[in-house]
């Protein structure tokens, strides 16, 4: 049987960059006000409403610190202080939870969502062509 | 990187980026069809939206589900996606009539909760 095999050949250069003027917005505020709801996700980037949902799900408490389910070790990378500022603010902002995570964790997290979000086969031959 | 006007190489003369939609389910909270009324809750968000904003559009049905965490069951249903893109200070102005259609909606189709779309993100509504 034929197979046929998908390779990404966009490069981000190949864009049109779109100079129309910019059409005025409606700040979502307005919509979550008059609904009384906040949102649930979002389509825009990484979705920062999946990472707490996941934390909430995977923090679990054994009587220590609570651990994030499926970490089985502590490893050390650079740490890029803006990075980690905006980290600490995402940790902060999850005081709600039943558990409140680290900075760290919620570093995990981004991390774990966002490799998730590159396709298997992009990741395999990103690694063949750029780190061979 | 190519720099285009696109509005000016169309000869647009109005530009919108942002949409807003709305969910119309054609089951209610606990599975139960409601094929009819479906058509009469697109034709009601369409006529609202089209007021507001010149134009709204329906999609085809597309295939859905939602956990029901009362009884625990899930519902498979077909709703259908009602958008505009906006023009904000309009949007803004008729707002309360748009959040009103919506929990009428939600009401008379026995919606646990109502989704609606906004600058790329989702919401649930509590039914109440």
């Amino acid at each position: 049987m034929a197979h046929v095999k998908f390779v990404s050949g966009v490069k981000p250069g190949n864009r049109i960059n779109d100079t129309s003027r910019k059409a005025r917005t409606l700040d979502a505020s307005v919509i979550e006000k008059a609904f009384n709801v906040r949102p649930s996700g979002s389509s825009r980037g990484l979705d920062l409403f999946a990472v707490r949902e996941a934390m909430g799900k995977m923090l679990q408490s054994t009587g220590g610190r609570p651990a994030l389910a499926g970490a089985d070790a502590h490893v050390k990378i650079p740490k890029i202080t803006s990075d980690w500022v905006l980290l600490e603010k995402l940790a902060h902002s999850s005081n709600d939870l039943r558990h409140k995570p680290s900075p760290a964790q919620v570093a995990a997290m981004v991390l774990h969502l966002a490799l998730g979000r590159i396709p298997a086969q992009d990741l395999e031959e990103a690694a063949r062509k750029e780190f061979a | 990187m190519a720099d285009i006007d696109i509005a000016e190489a169309f000869g647009a003369a109005d530009s919108r980026d942002q949409r807003f939609a709305v969910y119309i389910p054609n089951k209610d909270k606990d599975g139960n069809a409601l094929t009819q009324q479906q058509q009469k809750w697109i034709l009601e968000a369409l006529n609202l939206l089209s007021s507001i904003c010149g134009g709204a559009t329906a999609m085809p049905p597309i295939r859905g589900a939602w956990l029901n965490e009362e009884s625990g069951n899930l519902v498979i249903e077909e709703p259908v996606l009602v958008y505009a893109f906006i023009e904000p200070d309009a949007f803004a102005a008729r707002l309360p009539e748009v959040v009103q259609l919506v929990h009428k909606i939600g009401k008379e189709a026995r919606q646990g909760q109502m989704a609606i779309e906004f600058n790329q993100s989702f919401y649930l509504i509590n039914i109440e």
